[in-house]
């Protein structure tokens, strides 16, 4: 166990096997590489920084949000990432809350993925531009997340 | 900025191991071939801006800050 600050929830203790490292800063937060998962006991957890204790991200189990959600992670970022057996992969999805549940959201384009076997991650930009980096948890329309899909991925 | 000339079939140099070659042309678009080491990360802008967006957003609502997001982003062509 060691202890950590955070903004969020002040002093926490944390294992070892909760330690997080990133081959890459995730995208706009350089120089931090060292985070930890913490579980509130929500569908929720927290992608909390320990370079800096005010970043944290929430973020979700993306087959918790959309069922269907089928990704196939690229050969080079697995061997980045060290992954030498499928299960070990756990993918956790940044997400938008806010206290409008129409603006809650979540980015299925970039998903965290992590190597629980040796504690290593990074956000991984998928190729499938089909994917949405705006995932809305409760759609206004039934083709909004459709169209958040494909904005932005007009290359 | 560096302003190069480049025919199809050329490339340029970054570094010591980054070669950016022109494979196509097509009117308007550019087909463009990156040979980088596995540890660079290659975007495209737009999508590296958006993901960099959709971050800042995420960490700024963990603080309790409403996400305000510009309706005409997302829509935008």
């Amino acid at each position: 166990m060691m202890k950590i600050r955070t903004k969020k929830f002040g002093a926490i203790e944390v294992n070892h096997d909760q330690e997080i490292r990133f081959v890459q800063p995730v995208i706009g937060f350089p120089g931090l590489i060292n985070y930890v998962l913490v579980d509130t006991g929500t569908p929720v957890k927290w992608l909390q920084s320990m370079d800096d204790p005010a970043v944290v991200f929430p973020v979700v189990n993306p087959f918790d949000v959309k069922s269907d959600y089928n990704i196939e992670i690229p050969t080079t970022e697995a061997a980045a990432l060290g992954v030498e057996d499928g299960a070990d992969v756990q993918l956790w999805s940044i997400t938008v809350l806010s206290t409008d549940p129409a603006e809650i959201r979540t980015n299925l384009r970039a998903p965290i993925v992590l190597n629980r076997r040796n504690g290593i991650a990074k956000q991984v930009v998928l190729p499938d531009s089909n994917l949405a980096m705006k995932y809305y948890f409760v759609p206004k329309k039934a083709d909004r997340n459709k169209e958040v899909a494909n904005a932005g991925s007009h290359a | 900025m560096l302003v190069l000339t480049r025919r199809k079939g050329e490339s340029i140099i970054l570094g010591d191991d980054v070669e950016v070659k022109i494979l196509e042309l097509h009117g308007s678009q550019v087909k463009i071939g990156v040979q980088a080491p596995q540890s660079l990360s290659v975007h495209r802008k737009e999508v590296y801006l958006a993901i960099q967006r959709e971050n800042r957003a995420a960490a700024e609502s963990a603080e309790g800050k409403e996400p305000e997001e510009p309706e005409a982003e997302e829509t935008k062509h």
